[in-house]
Order: C-alpha cells, then structure tokens, then sequence
C-alpha cells in the first residue's frame, strides 16, 4: 500500500562503534522502532587510512569492520520524537548522529 | 627545554632556534592531518611520493643547515627526548600490529615472504656496506666490532617495503584486491621484523669507559629480556590507566603520551632501542582485552601521518649529502638489490597462492619501494650517536629510498596509460 505525501519521516542514525550501537537498539525498542534496517558502514577517516597506511600495513588482513552501523527507520514523528529524547539523556560520547528527513512516498508493508 | 639549551653567550639566539625549530616541524606535521592535504595524496602521484615522506624529506633538507639554514642539525638534536618520544609512538604504532586476532589472519605464505626478504636484505646488505665501512670508519676503527652495528642498522633500513598500494593498483579485481591486502599486511609484519632486528643490534655493542668498542653478546641478551619485563609493566599500566581513562580523548592522549614517554625513558636509561622497547609497549597492550581497545586503536592510528611527516621532516634535515662515490655505489647497490632481488623473493614465496593472484600487476613491484619505517631506523641511528657515519647512513637510506620509489611508480603509469590507450580503441572500434 502506498502513501502519497506520507506522514511519515525517513530516521537515519549514524552510530559509530558498537557501544554506542548497542545502546541505540535499547533506545529503538522502547520507543517502539522495530522496523529499523542497518547497515554496516566506515567512517571516511577510516577510508583515508586504509588507503595511504604508513607504519601500520597489517591491518589490511583485518575484515572491514569498524563497528560502525547506520539504521533507518520509516516512522512516525511521534516516535521519532520520542527517539530524540532517548538520544538527548545518553553520554554525549556515545550519542548517535540522528538525521530525519521529510518522505515524498513510501511504497511498502501497510504496517509502515 | 629552552633551559636546557645552556648558558653562555648567545644561548638567547640557540634557545630561539630551538623554539623556531620545534615550531617548524611541529606546524608541518599538523599539516598532515588536514583534510586539503588528505585530497592531494589521493592523486596516485603524489599519494606514492607523500606516504613515502619524500616530500618532507625534501623540505627538510631544505630547511637545514646545507640549504637555508633555519633549522641546524644539533640545534634538533637539542630536543633529543621529544625525538625519542616521536619513535617511541611509531613503536607503538607498529607494535599495536601484533594483535594474536591479526596475527592469526597471516597465512603461511606471507611469513615465509616477510622472513626471506629479511634474511635477503640483512645478507646482501652486510655485504654491501661491508665494502665501504673500510673506507667510511677511521683507521683505528677498521674491525668487525665497530662495523657491524652500522651496517646492521642499515640492513634493518633494507627489510621490508612500503605497505601504500593504491597508487600503484590499476585495477580493483578480487585478485589485485587480495595481491593488495598481501603487500600491504607484508609490510606491515616486515615493520616488527625490522625493528626487532634493530633492537638486537643497537645492543650488540657498547663503548666502555676508555672509548673502545666491544661486543656484549651476554650484555645484549639482559637488555632484550629487562626490554620485555618493562614492556609488559608498562603495557599493563597503560591498560590500567586507559580503563580508567573511559574514553574520555584528552586523558587518553595523556596516558598514551605518558607510557610512550616512560617507555622512551627506560629505553634510553637502560640502553636499549627506544623504538624496540616501545613497539613492545605496543604489543603487550593490543593483545590485552577491553572494549575501549578499538577506540584507542582508531585514536592512535589517527595520528600515524602527523608523526610520520614529523620525523621525515627530521631525517631531511639530520642528513649529510656528501656521502662521496663510495656511498653513492652503495646507494646503487642496495637499489640494485630492492630492485633485481626483493621483488623475485616475492614471487617465489606467493607461486603458492598464484591462482587466486593475477599473473600480471604493478602490485609485484610494490617490494622495490622501501618502507618508512626506514626513515625512523634511520633518525633512530643518528639519535644514538650523531656520528657522521650515522648521518652518512641516513642519507643513504634517504637516497636509496627515493630511487625506489620511483621505479613501481613508473610501472603503474606505462600500464595506465596503455589501459587508455586500449579502451580508447575499443571505444573507437564500438562507435
């Protein structure tokens, strides 16, 4: 089922390292995000050093995986609302970067 | 450390050229982690010439006492125990390689290559240098005791080659990928090995209190184990203190900072290789467990480029140029070697894994290119005793490494170019 000019926003979180992940999926289970997608992902300085690697080439053996993970979400202001607040009270250090952005259409699962 | 600098006429001026010195290099080396410059080394030229450090080392000796003069060689030499600290963080930076889940990843092949190169480049390297120690040691010095830790420090500078292969990969194939990976975890591994034989080396021999060099074989082997002992209490401090630290960057980059300093000190104190004993401070701690082990990684991997621009700038400027015909055949020599031999140990230690390699790439060239670290063995010899020897071996480490460069470099170009010329044909063909 589709919705023209959806009521719902598009939730992109950025967590950086698998702590900081852990805690986001607390987060995303109590305020009710179960529909979340994640994916792996690196950050560009970690790219950069990959490529121009002085002293410390061995790392090249080690899977590129640096605990970093985006998650979107398809949801409701409300709940993304309630994302925020989750957000605010965790330590800064470990806060994700949460983008929300405005959805034109979304074409999927009625439950969305 | 502006203190330290003396009294006596003129130590305002000295003390200024300290201070002006340092500024210099330091300012430079931040210049490495801006992002302007992270955009010019992903040109495949300049990315080969800047990860080998070529460019600093120019500037370096640009700056020094044989061009501009601003920065004078004893004038760096001043600041000793921040240099030493520099070293200790690259040991530190190599030593955090040695993590058992990483180690465990080598294959076989990999540890054959990275060990018959070093026993390559240490034999024909002695051999080499060996010729021309009769004409560069004074006469009284002409015997094994005195020659052979120079050369065995510059056999060190030999071992190994430069882990950068993008400038040289054409291609992005699974098999150029994994020929990658192999160059890259081989320098890597080739890293420990040359600092470890570095370590042996600069405690072989010693002089006593009348100026006479002798062996001390049993001497050496007391050091290399309180080495071991002092790595494994620092490494635990460090643990300890880095727990504590939770994270937090500042207190992290203070606990590094201090074991690296502690580290460097009890090297110097005890007379073993600051870059040894530090690498062994970087063992001990990557191979203890905790969650905050990958955020520290990331922190102290961070500033590989930083420090790394610090100490080419230091070797450009610690160098001597006037290494005569003797230094310049051994220069020749030894790129004889890098090029006629490092790149045959290769392809005959990876003949076992030949189906999933291509058959043909400039990643084979990639061995030609020596490794930086060289660079840091090379201003490590000249911080143990800054002897014109020692400056003579640094530069030639300096000149062999230039050389190397250039040949994998000119490779990759000659095969762009014919790969353009072919699609552009293909191109042509399809129209």
């Amino acid at each position: 089922m589709s919705e023209r000019g959806s009521s719902k926003r598009l939730l992109v979180m950025i967590a950086r390292d698998e702590a900081s992940f852990d805690e986001l999926v607390t987060g995303m289970l109590d305020v009710g995000l179960e529909g979340a997608t994640v994916v792996d992902s690196k950050g560009i300085g970690a790219i950069l050093r990959r490529d121009l690697p002085i002293f410390a080439g061995l790392a090249a053996l080690l899977p590129e995986h640096t605990g970093s993970r985006i998650a979107f979400s398809l949801t409701s202001p409300q709940r993304i609302e309630a994302m925020k607040r989750f957000t605010e009270e965790m330590p800064a250090a470990r806060r994700p970067i949460m983008i929300v952005l405005p959805v034109e259409m979304a074409l999927g699962p009625e439950d969305h | 450390m502006l203190a330290a600098t003396g009294g006596g006429n003129g130590s305002a001026q000295s003390a200024l050229q300290v201070f002006l010195g340092v500024a210099i290099v330091v300012t430079l080396s931040l210049v490495a982690t801006a992002r302007p410059f992270y955009r010019v080394q992903r040109m495949p030229a300049v990315g080969a010439f800047i990860s080998g450090g070529w460019a600093a080392i120019g500037l370096g000796a640009l700056l020094g006492q044989h061009v501009l003069n601003v920065v004078d060689q004893e004038t760096v030499l001043e600041v000793r125990p921040l240099i030493m600290i520099g070293l200790g963080w690259i040991g530190v930076i190599v030593g955090m390689q040695g993590r058992r889940g990483i180690l465990r990843r080598v294959p076989t092949a990999l540890w054959h290559w990275t060990i018959f190169d070093a026993i390559l480049s240490i034999v024909l390297t002695v051999m080499l240098a060996g010729l021309v120690m009769g004409e560069w040691l004074a006469p009284g010095h002409r015997r094994l005791v005195w020659a052979l830790p120079p050369v065995l420090m510059l056999a060190c500078c030999m071992i190994g080659w430069a882990p950068e292969t993008r400038s040289i990969r054409l291609t992005h194939t699974p098999a150029c990928a994994r020929l990658a990976v192999l160059v890259g975890s081989g320098a890597g591994l080739s890293a420990i090995l040359a600092i470890l034989v570095f370590g042996i080396a600069s405690s072989l021999t010693e002089r006593d209190g009348a100026g006479r060099m002798q062996f001390t074989a049993v001497e050496a082997a007391m050091e290399m184990s309180i080495a071991v002992v002092v790595a494994t209490m620092l490494g635990l401090g460090g643990r300890f203190m880095l727990r504590r630290a939770d994270r937090s960057r500042p207190d992290t980059l203070t606990v590094f900072i201090g074991v690296v300093a502690m580290s460097a000190g009890i090297a110097a104190d005890l007379r073993f290789s600051t870059l040894f004993g530090s690498m062994l401070v970087g063992l001990v701690v990557a191979n203890l467990a905790g969650p905050w082990m990958r955020d520290f990684e990331r922190f102290i991997m961070g500033s590989e480029h930083a420090v790394a621009l610090l100490f080419f700038l230091l070797a450009g400027v610690l160098l001597d140029p006037f290494i005569g015909w003797w230094g310049a055949g051994l220069v020749a020599g030894l790129v004889l070697v890098r090029f006629a031999v490092k790149p045959l140990a290769m392809q005959r230690s990876l003949r076992v894994h030949a189906e999933e390699l291509p058959a043909r790439s400039p990643l084979y060239a990639a061995p030609v290119r020596q490794s930086p670290v060289a660079i840091a063995i090379g201003v490590g010899m000249v911080l143990s005793e800054s002897s014109a020897l020692h400056r003579r071996l640094l530069t030639v480490v300096v000149l062999v490494g230039i050389v190397s460069e250039l040949l994998p470099y000119l490779v990759s170009l000659m095969q762009r170019r014919r790969l353009a010329t072919g699609e552009a044909l293909a191109a042509g063909e399809g129209a």
